[in-house]
């Protein structure tokens, strides 16, 4: 286990300690500012409102995920620019272990940077509106979101180094575009499923398979957002660690029976 | 497979067979066949000759196309436990600029399962000389700095085999020194320590056998000194500007030291075996002529040219 937390360690350090966070943090800053503007010239209701039918798409859908595709992408993608593949691969450890520490490691630092916005927009609900039940459910929701898309991104980060543009395109196209408009496919939205989670929270349905328990205005605010995804967040959890466990394995395979990068 | 070749040694822990790797269309290593055993073994040969892709096939970072290789009796790319017995000085700046120095080797240690990484970190980082900087962040390190971290970070876990990639690059002569010491040092203990590099001089300090490759192939394989006396056989071309090039190349024909002559665009092209005997025959020559030299220059001292030279005795 001293290996496995050693890795998490040092990608930690590798992907946060860097002025590159700085952006990230005011990135994911940017929807509480607007929240909190928005809240000081409109009614509560209204700010709530404007919370779940765009703000709660900005945080999950936009400023999550960025940080997600930049960070998960760097998490093979910063050993492979920095050539530390070897000092990390040439040692006894599992190539499953050495996945699987390394996107635990990303998906912390993307947490700890879209996590920080994601509560920085729920405090501000809290104060504007009054109503607190959102923070756990932002965060968790923001927490299922990362993990999704570090573990797309680990991935790509590993086999090319275009990893981000890719990510950014894929965001825009498969994830924004797509998924919105054909709600056959709206369930393998990473973004969506981290809606569904939140909804599920909120509605106090934790299983995700009854949906007749979600508030009325809960489901008509996130109907845009969600898309047809069935609202819960186990189910939304299973979803993301079956990404991760595919993307693990992936991974672990190409590093094992393909030449490492470098 | 013959045996009894230079490139082969009697009790081997590094075995290579028949080995080739190529990338689309090029080929990088072309069926390979030596060993490598206890002591040090330079790997040398121009750049692009195929020696870091055969040391990361032999690390097991890299997958042959075709032929096989074991390293301590088992294949490294099969076999992860190998890892415990080896180390990687890689020729890239391979390092996290993030970690201090000891902290580096310190995750290196953790990455091998060393028992006691701080101290095992510090036993490395002591054997190179990094002591007073270990603190400091391996981002603020001059070259020379970055190469004998690496070193220590490939030294970590006590490896019976080290493969070093151009372990010299950046290195002052200072360090250059203590670097060969700590090498020749570890080669004592029963390691095998595998150096490669494109300098033959700095393989001849530090290695008593050589492996020589060019275009991905084996040009020879021996002892420093056999390597070195097969490169002083190799006729040189020298170039000859005169005033007078015909006039010259005939006085020149009929000397022993002398291989050919001929004129090419009114200048001068001849072969010898020995340069300084050229030299010393030139001036007076041309004094006696009233013949007037221009230039003198060696045409192809490369190592390059050298190492083709070897392998297809052009």
């Amino acid at each position: 286990m001293t290996r496995f937390f050693a890795i998490i360690r040092v990608t930690l350090l590798q992907l946060i300690g860097r002025r590159r966070s700085i952006g990230l943090l005011v990135l994911a800053a940017v929807p509480g500012v607007i929240l909190l503007l928005v809240g000081l010239n409109d009614s509560d209701r209204e700010t709530e409102e404007f919370f779940r039918t765009g703000l709660l798409g900005m945080v999950l859908g936009v400023t999550t995920p960025i940080i997600a595709i930049i960070l998960g992408s760097g998490s093979l993608g910063d050993e492979r620019s920095a050539k530390t593949m070897s000092y990390l691969a040439l040692r006894p450890i599992r190539r499953e272990t050495i996945a699987a520490a390394k996107l635990i490691g990303a998906w912390l630092a993307s947490f700890l940077v879209a996590g920080s916005g994601a509560l920085l927009t729920a405090v501000v609900l809290g104060v504007t509106v009054g109503s607190w039940d959102e923070l756990s459910a932002i965060v968790v929701a923001t927490a299922i979101t990362t993990l999704g898309f570090v573990a797309v991104m680990q991935f790509i980060g590993y086999i090319t180094d275009r990893a981000v543009l890719i990510g950014l395109g894929y965001l825009l196209i498969w994830e924004g575009i797509v998924t919105g408009a054909a709600s056959q496919v709206a369930t393998t939205s990473i973004w969506r499923i981290g809606v569904s989670a939140y909804a599920g929270i909120v509605a106090g349905d934790h299983w995700g398979s009854d949906v007749f328990g979600l508030e009325a205005q809960v489901v008509a605010d996130l109907e845009d957002l969600l898309s047809g995804v069935v609202p819960g967040v186990w189910g939304a959890l299973f979803k993301v660690l079956g990404i991760a466990a595919v993307s693990i394995v992936l991974t672990s395979y190409l590093m094992r029976e393909r030449d490492l990068v470098s | 497979m013959n045996n009894a070749s230079p490139a082969f040694v009697d009790a081997p822990t590094i075995e290579v067979t028949e080995l080739s790797k190529w990338f689309g269309p090029k080929v990088a290593v072309s069926k390979m066949s030596c060993s490598f055993g206890q002591g040090i073994t330079g790997l040398l040969g121009p750049n692009g000759a195929g020696k870091t892709t055969l040391l990361r096939m032999m690390a097991g970072l890299s997958q042959p196309s075709q032929g096989s290789l074991t390293v301590l009796g088992t294949n490294p790319r099969k076999d992860i436990q190998v890892f415990q017995k080896v180390g990687l000085v890689p020729e890239d700046d391979a390092v996290y600029e993030f970690l201090t120095g000891r902290r580096f080797v310190e995750y290196g240690a953790e990455l091998a399962g060393v028992r006691n990484p701080s101290a095992a970190a510090a036993h490395a980082i002591t054997a190179v000389g990094m002591g007073d900087a270990a603190e400091r962040r391996i981002e603020g390190y001059s070259k020379g700095m970055r190469q004998r971290i690496k070193v220590a970070g490939a030294l970590v876990n006590d490896p019976e085999i080290l493969y070093l990639d151009e372990p010299l690059n950046g290195a002052d002569p200072v360090q250059r020194v203590r670097l060969i010491e700590l090498f020749h040092q570890l080669a004592r203990e029963g390691r095998t320590i595998i150096v490669s590099s494109h300098v033959l001089e700095e393989v001849e300090k530090m290695a008593t056998r050589v492996i020589a490759m060019v275009d991905g192939r084996l040009a020879a394989a021996g002892d420093s000194a056999a390597i070195r006396a097969a490169f002083t056989d190799i006729p040189y071309k020298v170039r000859i500007d005169a005033d007078v090039p015909r006039k010259l190349g005939s006085a020149l024909l009929g000397k022993d030291v002398i291989r050919s002559v001929e004129v090419v665009d009114d200048t001068l092209h001849v072969q010898t075996e020995d340069l300084g005997d050229l030299g010393r025959l030139l001036p007076p020559l041309a004094q006696s002529l009233d013949i007037r030299l221009t230039m003198v220059q060696p045409e192809d001292l490369s190592l390059e040219s050298v190492f083709r030279y070897l392998v297809h005795g052009r």
